[in-house]
C-alpha cells in the first residue's frame, strides 16, 4: 500500500456558503497499480487529485482527513519539506490541458532539462532525457523541437516524460486524454500500462469516461457529489455493479459495443446544500425512506467491493 | 427494437439533403506570402434522408465540421452544390442552397438549424436565458409574450430543462444545461434538418447519453433529419442510422451503422473502432495494438494517390499512385480503398 | 460559473478593490470641491484673477506661511491691520476725522513692504499719517488731495519723504533716496541700530491718521498692510495672487477639460473600433486604413497650428474636440480587438443560422461588452486629457479669460520662477495635476481589471 486516503474533506468557502467538494472520501492505492477515480464534473474527483499534491486552488482548503503516503501523513507535513521531498519527486501529476503547459518559446528538451535542474537531479541530464523520451515512446530527436511542432498526443506524452523525470512512485493523471483524438488516447493508455508493468509506477486515473477506465484500471472508485459511492476491483465493479449510480453511469457512457445509451435523469446537487441522507436519492429509482433520512456508510459486499447504499 | 426501426428506415427513405461533388478549398496568402491551399472538403457526394440520422465520423482536420457548415448554408463551397428537397403543403421544391436570394434564403435557413460543440460559447453567457430564447422567436414573427412563453416551455420540455431557468443568466448554467439550452433554441424553429457539430464532445461521458437521447426523441417526435458530426465512433453508433467516415476531406467509407461497426472495410475505420473505448476490464493488462503507421496527415499537402496511404499498414504500390474511387462493395455499403 | 455581470456587481467590485475604493473616495471629494467652487463662487471672482488691482495688497512671489515652521520664522506672514475712524469735528465746510490702528510685530525679519490702503467716498483735502514705533519715535508723512482708492507703500513718494526726514533726524546724516527695502527697515528698526546693523524692533506699533476733508467722508475700506514674505497655504505669484486660490479656481476647469476630452475621444473611438471589428473583412480594412491616417498625424504641431488658426474663438469645448480628433484611434484599436474576439465566438454564428440580422447581433452581444470597456477607458482618459489641456495652456493655447493651472505654470515659466527659487509656484500646480489624475487612474484600472477578461467571455 503506498497511498491511503482516509475520510478526506475539502471545502471551498464561498460567499453563499461552503462548497463541500470532497466530503469524507477514503481510498487505497497499491504499488504498481492503476486506480481509477470516476465521476461527473463536480463530483470532486479532480479535487481529490489536487489535495494529494496539495495544490488545491484557493479558496479551497483541506478541512479533515488523512493522506498517508508510505507511512507519512502528507497533510501535516510542512510545505518546504513537502515541496522538496514529495511533490514531483515521489508523486507527480498530469493534467487535462498539459500540452498547453509547455511554453512556446523554449524547446521541449530545454523545458525537460529545467525540471531536472530545478529538482537537483544528480545524474547526467542529457542521457536521462533521452531515456525518458524512450520511456514515453517518443523519438528523442523531438527534444530539439518546439511545442508547436508536436501534435497534441506527442505533447501530452512529453509532459508525462516531465512528470516521471524524477522517478515518482505515484502519478496522478487528471483527464489526461480528454482533449485528444481516440488514436492518441489509446496510445497514452498503452503508455501508462507499460509504465506500470515495466517500472512499477502507480497511477490514479481521474476521468468521467467509465468505458475508458475499464481498459486500464485495476481498481475503480466511483464518486458522486463529493463522496465515494462504490469502489473495488475492476472486474467486480464492471461485471457486478451494485450502486444505482454506478449502474446508471455504466448505461450512459458511450462504448463501441453499445447500440443504445441511457441518460441519468435529474441534475447534480448543489454542494453548498446537498440533499439530506443519501446524496443520490433525488435521482435514484430505488430510493427508500431511509435514503432520504440517513447517509449510508461504506461497507463491504464481498470479493473486494465496497458500496455506500441502503440497498445492501 | 430500436435497431430494427433504424435499419428499415435506411432503405425506404426520401432524400432531404443532397450534396453533389462538393469541394471547399481555403486559400491563404498569395500576395506577400506563399500561397497555401487547405483542401478541407475535397470531393464529397452524399445524401441525407428525411428523418434519417447520418453520422459523420473523422478526426480533427478531416473536414467534417466544414462539410456540416456547407450543408446548412454557413460556408459557400468552392465547387459543387447542396440541394434541399423541400416539401411543404404538398408542394415539392428542389432548392439549390447557394443560389437562393434574400427572403427565400432566410426562410429556408429557418428550417435548418445547428447545434454547436462548445456549450460555453454557443449561447451568449452574459444574457438572460429568457432573452436567449425570446430573441430568435421575435425574428420568427412571434410577437406576443404568451405565444413565445408557450413555445419556450415546449422546447424546454423536449430537452428536460425546467421553465424556471428562464430567469437565470446563461453563465449560471452548467455545461450540460447550456448544451440542452442550445438544443432547445434550435427546436424553436421546428427545423427539418439539424447539423449537430460534436454536440457531446465537451460534455461529461455520463451526460452524453442524455443529450443523445434528447436528440433521439426529437427525431422520433418531429421526424427531423440529423447530420451528427463526431470524432468518436462509439458516440456515432449510439445515434446514427448510417455512418460516413471522413479522412482529409474525402469520404472513405459509408454504410449503415450496423454494417460499418460490425464489418468495417476501410483500414482507417478499423483503426477508429480499435481505438474506441469499450467496457472490457479484461483489457487492462494488455496493450491494445493499433494498426497504424506514423505518417503525415495534412490537408495542405495531400499526398499523391490514396490520402491514407502514409498511415495505412496495408498500403500497396497502387495506393501510392492512384486515388481509389468510392465504390459499393456490399448493398448500401461503400468504401474507397484499393483492397476491394 | 457563479460570477455576475450586472451593473451593481461592477460597482461593488470596484469598491472591493482597495485602489478602486480609494480612487472613488478621492474622486468624490474632488468632484464635490469642483461643484462647490463652481456653484458658490460668483463669476466675478473668476474674473478677478485677471485684474491686478485686486491683488495689490498681497506680497508678490512669496512662499506659503507654514514654511516658518521649518526655517524658524524667517518668512513672516502678512499682516492686515484695520484702521478705525472717528469724526472729531464737523462744520459745513470742514470735516475732521482721526484714524487709529495698532499692531504687534514679533517677527525677526522685516516685511517685504508696508502699505496703507484707503477706499472712501467724499473729498479729502489732506491726510497726515503718523507711524509710532515701540521706542516712541515716529515717522510722519502727509498726502494731499488723495483719490479713491489709493494705496501708499514703501515706493510711494510721500512715504519716502517722511522716512528720509526721520532718518536724517535720527542718524544725523542725510540721504537722497532709499530703496523699498530700506524704507521698510527704517520703519521697523530701533533708531539706534539704523546707522550700522539694523535689526527688527519688536513691539507694539501704532498708526495715527488725521484726515481733513471738505465733505462728509465715508471710509469703505482702510487697512494697513505689512506684506510679509509669506502668504497663504501655497504662496503667491508675481502679481500677488494666491496660488491656492488659482488652483481652486482652475479645478472645475481642469476636470471639465479632462472629462470632455476623454468622453469625446473614447466614445467615438470605441464605437468606430467596435463597428470596424464587427464588420470585418474589407470594410474593416478600409476603416483601419482611415484610422491609421489619423494616427499618423503629429499631435502637437497640429494642435499648435489649429490653435493659431482659431485663436480667439477657442473654447474649452472646441479644445476638447481638437484633442479628441487626435486621440480616438487609440481606443478604436482596443475596441476592435475586443470586437474581433467577440466575433469569433460561436454565438455570433448561431445568430446567423437562426436568421437574426447582424446589426441585432451587434446590440445583443457586442454592446454589453463594449460599454464597460468604454467606462473604464473614459475614466483612464481623463488624466491624459487634463495633462494635455494643461500642457496646451502652458504653451499658450487656451481659451481666454479662463483660469487654468497651465496658465499659472506659464506665468511661472515666464517669470523664471524656477531660477528664482519660487518653488511653490511650480510645485503646487504640478502636484494638483497629479492629485487630480490619480483617482481617475485608480478607478479606471479597477474597472478595467474587472472588465477586461469579460470581453472574451468564458
Amino acid at each position: 500500500m503506498i497511498l491511503e486516503i482516509r475520510d478526506l474533506r475539502v471545502y471551498f468557502p464561498l460567499k453563499r456558503g461552503s462548497v463541500k467538494a470532497v466530503d469524507g472520501v477514503s481510498m487505497d492505492v497499491e504499488k504498481a497499480e492503476i486506480v481509477g477515480l470516476a465521476g461527473e464534473s463536480g463530483s470532486g474527483k479532480s479535487t481529490v487529485g489536487y489535495s494529494i499534491l496539495r495544490i488545491i486552488p484557493p479558496p479551497g482548503k483541506t478541512v479533515g482527513g488523512q493522506i498517508r503516503f508510505e507511512g507519512e501523513d502528507l497533510l501535516v507535513m510542512p510545505e518546504p519539506e513537502f515541496s522538496r521531498r514529495i511533490r514531483w519527486e515521489k508523486i507527480s501529476m498530469v493534467f487535462q490541458g498539459s500540452m498547453s503547459s509547455f511554453t512556446p518559446v523554449y524547446t521541449i528538451g530545454y523545458q525537460l532539462a529545467e525540471t531536472l535542474r530545478l529538482h537537483g537531479y544528480e545524474g547526467d541530464p542529457e542521457s536521462r532525457m533521452v531515456e525518458l523520451m524512450k520511456m514515453v515512446r517518443l523519438d528523442p530527436s523531438l527534444l530539439r523541437k518546439y511545442p508547436h511542432e508536436l501534435s497534441g498526443g506527442q505533447k501530452q506524452r512529453a509532459f508525462i516524460a516531465m512528470a516521471i523525470a524524477l522517478n515518482p512512485e505515484l502519478l496522478i493523471a487528471d483527464e489526461p486524454t480528454t482533449a485528444l483524438d481516440v488514436v492518441s488516447q489509446m496510445s497514452i493508455l498503452n503508455l501508462l500500462k507499460s509504465l506500470k508493468r515495466d517500472y512499477g509506477l502507480s497511477v490514479i486515473f481521474i476521468t468521467h469516461d467509465l468505458a475508458l477506465l475499464s481498459e486500464i484500471a485495476d481498481r475503480v472508485y466511483i464518486m458522486y457529489a463529493g463522496k465515494v459511492v462504490e469502489g473495488g476491483a475492476s472486474e467486480r465493479i464492471y461485471k457486478t455493479p451494485k450502486h444505482p449510480y454506478t449502474k446508471a453511469l455504466l448505461a450512459s457512457v458511450p462504448s463501441i459495443d453499445k447500440a443504445k445509451l441511457e441518460g441519468i435523469p435529474g441534475f447534480m446537487p448543489d454542494l453548498v446544500d446537498p440533499p439530506r441522507g443519501c446524496r443520490f436519492h433525488p435521482r435514484c429509482p430505488f430510493a427508500m425512506e431511509v435514503c432520504r433520512r440517513d447517509e449510508p456508510k461504506v461497507k463491504s459486499v464481498g470479493g473486494d467491493q465496497d458500496v455506500a447504499c441502503w440497498l445492501y | 427494437m430500436w435497431e430494427a426501426i433504424r435499419t428499415s428506415r435506411v432503405g425506404s427513405t426520401e432524400v432531404l439533403i443532397s450534396v453533389r461533388d462538393l469541394y471547399v478549398h481555403f486559400v491563404k496568402g498569395g500576395i506577400l506570402s506563399k500561397r497555401l491551399v487547405t483542401k478541407a472538403v475535397d470531393g464529397v457526394s452524399l445524401h441525407i434522408g428525411r428523418g434519417e440520422v447520418l453520422g459523420l465520423v473523422g478526426e480533427s482536420g478531416s473536414g467534417k465540421t466544414t462539410l456540416g457548415r456547407v450543408t446548412i448554408g454557413l460556408q459557400r463551397p468552392t465547387r459543387g452544390e447542396v440541394i434541399y428537397h423541400r416539401r411543404s403543403n404538398g408542394l415539392s421544391q428542389d432548392l439549390n442552397l447557394y443560389s437562393l436570394r434574400g427572403r427565400e434564403q432566410r426562410l429556408i435557413r429557418r428550417e435548418m438549424q445547428m447545434i454547436f460543440q462548445d456549450p460555453y460559447s454557443s449561447v451568449d453567457p452574459i444574457i438572460k436565458v429568457y432573452d436567449a430564447m425570446r430573441l430568435p422567436l421575435r425574428y420568427m414573427g412571434v410577437k406576443e409574450r404568451e405565444e413565445a412563453n408557450r413555445r419556450i416551455e415546449e422546447a424546454f420540455n423536449q430537452v428536460g430543462l425546467p421553465f424556471s431557468l428562464v430567469n437565470n443568466y446563461v453563465f449560471q448554467l452548467s455545461g450540460g444545461q447550456r448544451q440542452r439550452l442550445s438544443i432547445a433554441r434550435a427546436l424553436l424553429f421546428n427545423p427539418r434538418y439539424i447539423v449537430a457539430d460534436e454536440p457531446v464532445s465537451m460534455v461529461d461521458a455520463s451526460l452524453k447519453g442524455e443529450i443523445i437521447n434528447i436528440m433521439q426523441r426529437i427525431r422520433q417526435n418531429m421526424g427531423t433529419s440529423f447530420l451528427f458530426i463526431t470524432h468518436e465512433m462509439a458516440v456515432a453508433r449510439a445515434f446514427a442510422d448510417r455512418i460516413a467516415v471522413m479522412y482529409l476531406g474525402k469520404i472513405v467509407e459509408i454504410g449503415s451503422t450496423d454494417d460499418v461497426i460490425s464489418h468495417p472495410l476501410h483500414p482507417y475505420t478499423q483503426l477508429l473502432i480499435q481505438a474506441s473505448p469499450r467496457v472490457d476490464p479484461a483489457l487492462r493488462d494488455k496493450e491494445v495494438k493499433l494498426q497504424v503507421k506514423d505518417g503525415i496527415s495534412s490537408s495542405v499537402e495531400i499526398p499523391r494517390g490514396c490520402r491514407y496511404a502514409p498511415r495505412c499498414p496495408f498500403a500497396m504500390e497502387v495506393c501510392r499512385r492512384d486515388e481509389p474511387p468510392l465504390k459499393e462493395v456490399q448493398p448500401g455499403h461503400q468504401v474507397s480503398c484499393w483492397l476491394y | 460559473m457563479s460570477q455576475e455581470f450586472g451593473w451593481g456587481y461592477y460597482l461593488r467590485e470596484v469598491f472591493r478593490s482597495r485602489s478602486g475604493a480609494v480612487g472613488i473616495v478621492m474622486l468624490s471629494i474632488l468632484l464635490a470641491a469642483a461643484v462647490y467652487v463652481t456653484l458658490t463662487t460668483p463669476p466675478s471672482v473668476f474674473q478677478s484673477w485677471f485684474n491686478p488691482a485686486n491683488w495689490v495688497n498681497n506680497p508678490i512671489n512669496v512662499p506659503p506661511t507654514w514654511i516658518n515652521y521649518f526655517n524658524g520664522g524667517k518668512n513672516p506672514p502678512s499682516l492686515q491691520v484695520p484702521i478705525t475712524f472717528k469724526k472729531i469735528y464737523s462744520s459745513p465746510t470742514i470735516y475732521v476725522y482721526t484714524g487709529v490702528a495698532n499692531f504687534t510685530y514679533s517677527y525677526s525679519s522685516y516685511p517685504t513692504d508696508v502699505s496703507l490702503y484707503l477706499s472712501f467716498s467724499g473729498k479729502i483735502s489732506s491726510i497726515n499719517v503718523q507711524w509710532v514705533k515701540p521706542d516712541g519715535s515716529s515717522v510722519n508723512f502727509s498726502v494731499s488731495q488723495p483719490t479713491a482708492p489709493s494705496s501708499y507703500d514703501a515706493a510711494s513718494v510721500q512715504l519716502q519723504q517722511g522716512v528720509l526726514q526721520y532718518l536724517s533726524k535720527v542718524t544725523g546724516r542725510s540721504y537722497t533716496s532709499l530703496s523699498q527695502a530700506q524704507v521698510v527697515q527704517v520703519l521697523l528698526s530701533p533708531p539706534s541700530t539704523l546707522s550700522s546693523n539694523p535689526r527688527v524692533e519688536k513691539g507694539v506699533y501704532g498708526l495715527k491718521l488725521l484726515v481733513i476733508a471738505s465733505s462728509q467722508v465715508n471710509f469703505s475700506r482702510a487697512d494697513l498692510f505689512l506684506k510679509g514674505s509669506s502668504f497663504g497655504t501655497m504662496g503667491t505669484d508675481f502679481e500677488g495672487r494666491p496660488i491656492g486660490l488659482g488652483l481652486l479656481l482652475g479645478l472645475p476647469n481642469a476636470l471639465e477639460i479632462g472629462a470632455l476630452t476623454s468622453i469625446a475621444s473614447v466614445i467615438p473611438g470605441v464605437l468606430y473600433g467596435g463597428i470596424s471589428g464587427y464588420l470585418g473583412g474589407r470594410k474593416d480594412g478600409v476603416m483601419q486604413w482611415l484610422m491609421l491616417v489619423f494616427l499618423a498625424l503629429p499631435a502637437l504641431p497640429f494642435l499648435v497650428v489649429m490653435s493659431y488658426v482659431l485663436k480667439t474663438s477657442l473654447s474649452i469645448e472646441l479644445e476638447a474636440l481638437l484633442i479628441a480628433f487626435l486621440s480616438w484611434p487609440f481606443y478604436a484599436i482596443i475596441a476592435r480587438s475586443a470586437a474581433l474576439s467577440i466575433k469569433s465566438q460561436a454565438f455570433i454564428e448561431a445568430d446567423r443560422v437562426m436568421g437574426i440580422p447582424s446589426y441585432r447581433s451587434f446590440f445583443t452581444h457586442f454592446m454589453p461588452r463594449l460599454i464597460p470597456l468604454t467606462i473604464a477607458y473614459t475614466a483612464l482618459g481623463v488624466p491624459g486629457g487634463i495633462i494635455l489641456g494643461e500642457t496646451l495652456a502652458f504653451l499658450g493655447i487656451q481659451p481666454a479669460n479662463v483660469v487654468t493651472w497651465g496658465r499659472i505654470l506659464e506665468d511661472a515659466y515666464a517669470n523664471f520662477a524656477a531660477v528664482n527659487g519660487f518653488w511653490w509656484w511650480v510645485l503646487f500646480p504640478g502636484i494638483m495635476i497629479v492629485v487630480v489624475s490619480f483617482p481617475f487612474v485608480l478607478v479606471g484600472f479597477a474597472i478595467e481589471r474587472i472588465v477586461a477578461p469579460r470581453v472574451s467571455v468564458k
